[in-house]
């Protein structure tokens, strides 16, 4: 398989596989595009500011923490598929 | 006996039949298929930009002392970054099956539930969660617990290295275990690389004046071993060689995968070694 992408931090059950694209300099916000077996589209999707990558699951949700003055924030998303 | 005896040659001839069926006709047993270059390739596709959904959220508030006690957290100037006047911001979160929330607290795990509520402690930072939830940790020995704390197994990444890779203790040099990570493959596997160091005493020229010498310990050889487990705390594998590039996105396990904040998920923390081994 070949992906345009630097790593491939997921995968789902449904065929999707979510790709970290090269990392931007600084601080650039982390983009990713999610691939799926049998569609010839692809969606990409960038985390918020603030926000890291914490974990994904194969259910199709990646996890992310922010940390705050006050205290932890952690995140579930559903990332987007292609159709 | 006899009937055994023709059962045993009956299967033979059945099996042997259609493995030579097979190969006269291709796709016999197994479908045989070709792939397609938009099969297996997905360079130069359209990509749109869409939003992420969030589903949930948990806010754990840090409590008086801090996230565990103790130390106070003060905020933060960036990721990952020690703060003046105050700790460091946990390193590590995990989230596993349940969810669960592991949050590494001073080199402890810290497992808290949707809610928020703290549910947990365990020996040893987060790892990454195996299959049925069972939590694995590092520092010290290498654990593996089960979803209700009990430890399933512990095992010493570094000791059994030096002995499985034959690492010769000399009386001139002192051996002294470096860095070590470790992260669950999705297969519950659990890969721990370990930076094995041989120090020797060295005579150096010290900075305090021309023509005063002191001694100094010396890294004359380094390396990084990998060793792996399986989910039941087998030893699976152990090379001269660390965890293969294609293997160093840090992996948390089935659930989840582990990041390092403030160099996002794209490397290991660094690899400075400390003589005591910790982080």
């Amino acid at each position: 398989m070949e992906l345009p992408c630097y790593a491939i931090y997921a995968v789902g059950k449904d065929g999707s596989v979510v790709g970290l694209d090269i990392p931007g300099p600084g601080d650039a916000p982390l983009h990713f595009t999610v691939y799926r077996e049998g569609s010839r589209r692809a969606v990409g999707f960038v985390l918020p500011q603030g926000e890291f990558p914490t974990g994904a699951d194969a259910e199709g949700h990646i996890y992310t923490m922010r940390v705050r003055e006050d205290g932890l924030v952690v995140t579930r998303w559903r990332w987007p598929v292609p159709e | 006996m006899r009937k055994r005896t023709w059962t045993v040659v009956l299967c033979l001839v059945v099996l042997a039949g259609a493995v030579g069926a097979a190969r006269v006709i291709p796709g016999l047993l197994n479908a045989v298929v070709e792939p397609r270059a938009e099969d297996v390739s997905f360079v130069g596709l359209p990509v749109e930009e869409a939003p992420l959904n969030p589903v949930w959220q948990l806010f754990q508030a840090w409590s008086k002392g801090g996230l565990g006690g103790g130390v106070k957290y003060l905020g933060m100037l960036e990721v990952g970054m020690p703060v003046p006047g105050g700790a460091a911001p946990p390193d590590l979160v995990v989230v596993g099956p349940g969810p669960t929330v592991a949050v590494e607290d001073r080199g402890n795990t810290r497992l808290y539930d949707i809610q928020g509520r703290f549910t947990g402690l365990r020996q040893g930072r987060p790892v990454g969660f195996g299959p049925d939830g069972a939590l694995v940790t590092l520092g010290g020995p290498l654990r593996m617990y089960s979803a209700s704390g009990e430890v399933l197994w512990e095992r010493e990444p570094y000791r059994e290295a030096k002995t499985i890779l034959g690492v010769a203790e000399e009386t001139a040099s002192e051996l002294v275990q470096g860095f070590e990570s470790a992260f669950v493959s999705p297969s519950g596997d659990v890969y721990c690389s370990v930076r094995i160091e041989r120090l020797r005493k060295q005579t150096v020229l010290s900075p305090e004046g021309p023509g005063i010498t002191g001694e100094q310990w010396v890294p004359v050889e380094a390396f990084d071993a990998c060793v792996v487990y399986d989910a039941a705390g087998k030893l699976v594998r152990c090379d001269r060689e660390g965890i293969p590039d294609s293997l160093s996105l840090p992996r948390g396990g089935p659930h989840s995968e582990l990041v390092c904040p403030g160099v996002a998920c794209t490397a290991t923390a660094s690899s400075t070694s400390k003589r005591d081994g910790s982080r």
